[in-house]
């Protein structure tokens, strides 16, 4: 598949998410259940960047791990198909998907702006860990966002638990749960990989540290809501909120920011 | 006794480590050097919370996932602490057909119960090839050794970028880092002859400035540059061997005019004659020692095992459309 095919599929699925998200509020705003029309079309943008990504996969001979539109770009099909599935799974997260829509469309708009010129992937980067370890991540970050896009529901929606909204409370902090459980091995094959490739396993370099800072912030989180157990839930969905924003910064910054050796690794 | 553990397990002090943790973690990133005393207090403390909360908190009690995740938790901060006292992180270069010696070893850090058996490793670097594709891109990289004593069989091994090897504790991972050594014969005036190789510099990042300095064993410093016949292609497949390599070596330094020579072609120096002989490639090893990995590693994944468990139980709760409000799950905006 040539660049220029590649571009029109992923230009396609960013408008894609435009129209979704219209589809959307509009529905929302006539009353009428907008799940059925919105997870259908998310399917078919889940279907173009499946084939930008295979595409540009088959022709450069290497995964989608190096460069800041790899990054995006394999984001954005993980993000839309845990997304799918989370919502096929607990139907609660459902009633957030203006907001992940929302925000995929503005990952993909800003994947549109960055140079999709390949780079090579270095021989000694190339082990199955990488794969797992790019796997959890993608896995951790695709239940962080309905998490995150739940909890500003909820606090855009009212600062206090109305009954009717339990179960999205309760969804929110089952997907940061298993997006916890997702950063843990993330960690750890990160760290089998890391040995492989440079020998050692842990560096402190810029990534890794921040990597654990998100790690350490959703323990803190976890531990903060079993202990202190009268905090308004609002102080809840907004500290997940900026776990969120940390592993965002994490994934999609810090690697492009840098110097350190993992630069442009992820 | 017990409420000095109460307040120990308090998860209140579970907090406080981990804000400071986190704080310490970016102060670490920030100073790398001073990283054992930013962690060393705030996990400490969490060890300590964290032993004293599986004593007294019934909650581990009667979620037994939640337990084991916490004792991995516990093991895995342990095993850390006692790898990083136990450590070893160093790298060598070695020539083909030499072998291995401890004492050219750089040392890069070690902890402070490293038990030093560098000295124990034995083994002979045989031939390196390392591939490029085009545009200088760096492939695959193939060196092969043989373990064991330099006069015995040894046990032959094709060891590369994914694939180190690993002797009396220390494995041994090939590196970016590799380059040519030009192999000189001394010979004194008395007719005493001693062969040594001098690495030049890695290659062919330093394609331009193929030169190192070397004292004779006269005591005279002089200076060898390697002229290459050819340059490396940049854009076609390429691949860095010692083999069927066209050279000359310059050398210069102390009372000889610059001259350029042949292999083979012996000159006339201070106190003897010095002859380049051959040219082969010396290969850059990372060296790292950390006995503790594997349990580490089964202490980390019987945490992971856990904490999966236990998500899994926790929020085990059977799927209720009906906990959907009425109107299809969604609520209008």
């Amino acid at each position: 598949m040539s660049m220029d095919v590649e571009k029109t599929l992923l230009v396609t699925a960013v408008a894609g998410f435009g129209v979704v998200l219209l589809l959307d509020v509009l529905f929302r705003r006539q009353g009428r259940p907008a799940w059925p029309a919105v997870s259908g079309l998310l399917f078919v943008v889940l279907g173009l960047l499946t084939a930008a990504v295979a595409g540009r996969w088959l022709r450069e001979a290497q995964g989608p791990f190096l460069t800041l539109y790899d990054v995006l770009l394999s984001n954005l099909f993980s993000l839309t198909l845990v997304y799918l599935v989370a919502a096929w799974l607990v139907p609660a997260l459902r009633r957030s998907s203006a907001i992940v829509v929302g925000f995929l469309g503005l990952l993909g708009v800003w994947s549109l702006t960055v140079s999709a010129q390949a780079v090579p992937l270095p021989a000694t980067f190339d082990n199955p860990w990488l794969w797992l370890h790019v796997t959890a991540g993608k896995l951790f970050l695709g239940l962080c966002l309905p998490a995150a896009a739940s909890a500003l529901w909820l606090l855009v929606r009212t600062r206090r638990l109305p009954v009717e909204d339990g179960d999205l409370d309760a969804a929110v902090w089952l997907t940061l749960s298993l997006a916890f459980v997702c950063h843990s091995f993330m960690l750890i094959a990160g760290a089998i990989w890391a040995h492989s490739a440079w020998g050692r396993y842990w560096a402190w370099d810029s990534l890794e540290t921040w990597t654990f800072i998100t790690w350490l912030c959703i323990a803190l989180l976890l531990h903060a809501r079993v202990t202190f157990r009268r905090m308004p839930v609002a102080y809840g969905w907004s500290a997940v909120l900026v776990v969120f924003g940390l592993a965002i910064l994490t994934f999609l910054g810090v690697p492009f920011l840098s110097v350190a050796p993992h630069k442009g690794v992820m | 006794m017990k409420p000095v553990l109460q307040k120990l397990a308090s998860l209140r002090l579970t907090l406080a480590g981990l804000a400071v943790l986190i704080v310490n973690s970016f102060a670490v990133s920030q100073w790398p050097d001073a990283a054992i005393p930013w962690l060393v207090l705030p996990l400490a403390v969490l060890a300590l919370n964290l032993l004293a909360a599986l004593l007294v908190r019934h909650a581990f009690r009667q979620q037994a996932a939640l337990l084991l995740f916490h004792v991995g938790l516990l093991g895995v901060l342990l095993l850390v602490a006692a790898g990083v006292l136990m450590r070893f992180d160093g790298s060598v270069e070695v020539v083909e057909g030499s072998a291995y010696n401890a004492v050219s070893v750089t040392d890069r850090g070690r902890g402070w119960l490293h038990p030093d058996r560098l000295d124990r490793v034995q083994f002979t670097q045989g031939p390196v090839e390392v591939n490029y594709l085009s545009g200088l891109r760096r492939d695959t990289t193939h060196s092969q050794v043989a373990l064991g004593r330099a006069d015995g069989p040894g046990i032959r091994r094709d060891v590369g970028d994914r694939e180190g090897f690993t002797s009396n504790g220390y494995r041994f991972m090939t590196t970016f880092n590799k380059g040519y050594a030009v192999l000189v014969l001394w010979r004194d005036a008395a007719g005493t002859e001693a062969i040594g190789a001098v690495n030049l510099p890695s290659f062919p990042e330093f394609e331009w400035k193929q030169a190192n300095d070397w004292t004779t064993p006269a005591g005279e410093l002089l200076t060898l540059e390697l002229k290459l016949a050819e340059r490396v292609p940049e854009e076609s497949p390429w691949t860095l061997s010692s083999r069927d390599v066209g050279y000359e070596v310059g050398i210069s330094g102390g009372a000889l005019a610059e001259t350029t020579v042949a292999p083979g072609e012996p000159v006339a120096v201070k106190g003897g004659e010095i002859t380049v002989v051959d040219l082969r490639l010396w290969m850059g090893y990372r060296i790292d020692y950390n006995p503790l990995l594997p349990w580490l590693l089964s202490a980390a994944f019987l945490s992971l095992g856990a904490l999966g468990v236990h998500m899994a139980q926790k929020f085990r709760v059977p799927r209720v459309d009906g906990a959907v409000p009425a109107h299809g799950g969604e609520q209008t905006a």
